[in-house]
């Protein structure tokens, strides 16, 4: 059992309170995914698992066992930095077996583990290089191996794939995600890409000013988000929030979906159709000011007679037929409409 | 030939005139600063009656007279032994002490870094002199006095700020999440000094060494106050030549030049160490 919890967990730096009263509760075995913008707490959140930062309040427990006072050592939890954090003096080989001989592994057990990580990360011909002669890639593999070889409780991820390119990124992503199906290990990801977030995790906590906004799996966050916040941070291009009649004015079709006029709309851009009306309620026209062709399909901001902007998603055959500051029809599906209150920004159908 | 030519003929001219000056400039300064080597080490080759010659000779015949004097002066090689054993005690010491206060310093929230900082600068920057008065009784008293080791310890109080100055610089360009990843992996902070710390800044480390060898070696006023035969070292040895009514310029000249040999050939064979430690940092990759 290597569970992770928190429970009313504070951190404060001097009279500056970064988190409080956190609650979460990590399966063992899940993959949970810590999304967040800059500065959310994200980070401090995996060092106070990881006992690099010090818990001012409350009590975490791993594996059952309250952890607060452990040393980082004590905790048995393996941990993969953003700059991969391998140590420079150090050949390969050296770095794997770091954590095992400083723990006085015997030298038999050492090489025998090595040869397994090396085996199933494919490192073999990488022993005696070190660490300035690896490639991005290569990095980060050493730094999930050396992560993967003390069998550790627990894998904490500290945005391990922002230093490296977009298709090493993916690729990557795909092996920390066959790794952690394999090992089964408790996984914490931090990562500020919601692309991470999405593909990564059996669930995905979105934090905001040290807070958990919602906790779901990356379905349940994108389908029914229970904030704006959450709204906003969840989808990219980003969901269009509203204020009703922000299309219409007082005719607005969707001021009805609003409570009395005080809640916020939240459309996808993907539910707003451009030039169809395939069983949609019209809402007027708009200018299109920018077209983004990613080929597969096409960004449309627009901008409406009420000076709203806005932005819809559809497929690419469109971009041979609508042009920038061409006006055009808008349609969305009211099904698929998100209403949160104005005030507490909460969800509210 | 067109206006662009020209202006590029200009500019390379320009540019090789800079460049010539620069030559000059740094040509004169090495001249003047290695003037005064010169006219010892000539010194040390010219006879009694050539050194002492008004006009100097700057054309005479060489003899090695003066350094088969020193082979035979018990004194001197003594001296020169007693900075081999107290340049090597006192680096020793040194580094000992100031790779671990390099660490704390760099590595550990500590109160009143900031004014550990200022002190560091403050003692380094005292005359020896100021430490050596109050020093002398207690040296006697404790049985330090006239020891490599009680000389060794005391120029500390000058080369351990030094050290320590230099090294936290050194460790601070180290990336502090391979500090965190060595503790994750269960190394202690002994451990993560020894086998990462001071491996990664041994440029750094050595520079250091090198700059404290070369000061204790070099050093006088401490070794004049707290030595009287038995720990004399080089500088020390050096004055020996000076008698009563005389100076022996020839013998003093050329024990001059063996003195400073050791730490020429020790600065020219870690140039790369010393260059390379001191500018660690500072371009960043």
């Amino acid at each position: 059992m290597s569970e992770i919890r928190f429970r009313g967990v504070g951190k404060h730096y001097g009279d500056v309170e970064v988190i409080t009263g956190f609650d979460l509760r990590i399966h063992d075995g899940e993959f949970m995914v810590l999304v967040g913008p800059s500065g959310c707490a994200k980070s401090t959140t995996l060092r106070m698992i990881a006992g690099l930062e010090r818990i001012t309040s409350g009590e975490l427990l791993i594996a059952g066992k309250r952890a607060n006072e452990l040393l980082p050592a004590e905790r048995n939890i393996s941990m993969v930095f953003q700059s991969y954090a391998l140590f420079p003096n150090m050949s390969v080989r050296e770095n794997l077996s770091f954590g095992l001989r400083v723990r006085k592994t015997d030298s038999a057990t050492v090489a025998s583990e090595v040869d397994r990580v090396t085996g199933l990360l494919g490192l073999g011909d990488l022993l005696d290089r070190k660490p300035r002669q690896l490639s991005g890639g290569q990095a980060q593999r050493v730094a999930l191996g050396r992560a993967m070889i003390r069998k550790p409780n627990a894998f904490l991820f500290d945005e391990p794939l922002s230093n490296l390119d977009a298709e090493l990124r993916v690729q990557m992503r795909g092996e920390i995600i066959e790794m952690q199906r394999k090992l089964s290990t408790t996984t914490v990801y931090v990562t500020h890409d919601q692309v991470e977030a999405m593909t990564m995790g059996d669930r995905i906590a979105v934090m905001n000013k040290g807070c958990i906004m919602q906790l779901g799996s990356p379905t349940e966050l994108y389908r029914r988000p229970a904030n704006t916040f959450v709204a906003g941070f969840i989808g990219s291009p980003r969901m269009n929030l509203l204020e009703p009649g922000d299309l219409l004015g007082d005719c607005d079709p969707t001021v009805g979906i609003a409570h009395d006029r005080t809640g916020k709309l939240g459309i996808r851009p993907e539910h707003l159709l451009v030039e169809s009306d395939d069983g949609a309620v019209p809402i007027g026209d708009a200018r299109v000011t920018r077209i983004e062709d990613l080929g597969h399909e096409v960004l449309i901001h627009l901008r409406n007679a009420r000076g709203t902007s806005l932005t819809a998603r559809t497929g690419g055959r469109i971009a041979e037929t609508v042009q920038s500051g061409q006006t055009v029809s808008l349609a969305l599906r009211f099904d698929c409409l998100h209403s949160f209150e104005t005030a507490t920004g909460e969800r509210l159908t | 030939m067109s206006a662009a030519a020209a202006v590029s003929r200009r500019y390379r001219l320009t540019a090789r005139l800079s460049q010539a000056w620069a030559y000059a400039f740094t040509g004169a300064m090495v001249l003047f600063s290695l003037f005064p080597v010169y006219w010892v080490f000539a010194t040390s080759l010219k006879t009694k009656r050539d050194g002492l010659a008004n006009p100097p000779l700057w054309i005479f015949d060489p003899t090695q007279a003066n350094y088969l004097k020193l082979w035979s002066h018990d004194t001197f090689k003594f001296t020169f032994l007693n900075s081999i054993i107290v340049t090597g005690i006192g680096v020793a010491l040194s580094l000992s002490i100031a790779i671990p206060a390099a660490y704390v310093i760099v590595r550990m929230k500590m109160r009143g870094r900031r004014f550990f900082g200022a002190w560091l600068i403050l003692a380094y920057m005292l005359p020896e002199f100021l430490f050596v008065l109050p020093m002398f009784s207690l040296y006697q008293w404790t049985g330090l006095y006239d020891t490599h080791a009680g000389l060794a310890l005391m120029y500390q109080v000058h080369v351990l700020p030094l050290s320590i100055w230099l090294l936290s610089s050194f460790f601070g360009e180290i990336d502090f999440a391979i500090d965190e990843a060595a503790r994750m992996e269960g190394a202690t902070h002994w451990q993560i000094l020894t086998k990462i710390y001071v491996p990664c800044s041994l440029p750094g480390v050595a520079a250091t060494a090198i700059l404290n060898a070369i000061w204790i070696w070099n050093e006088l006023a401490i070794a004049i106050g707290l030595t009287f035969s038995r720990a004399q070292t080089v500088t020390l040895g050096v004055t020996s030549f000076r008698g009563y009514a005389a100076l022996d310029w020839g013998a003093m000249t050329a024990a001059s030049i063996i003195a400073i040999v050791p730490m020429l050939l020790f600065a020219v064979v870690a140039q790369k160490h010393i260059v390379k430690g001191l500018t660690l940092g500072a371009v960043k990759g």
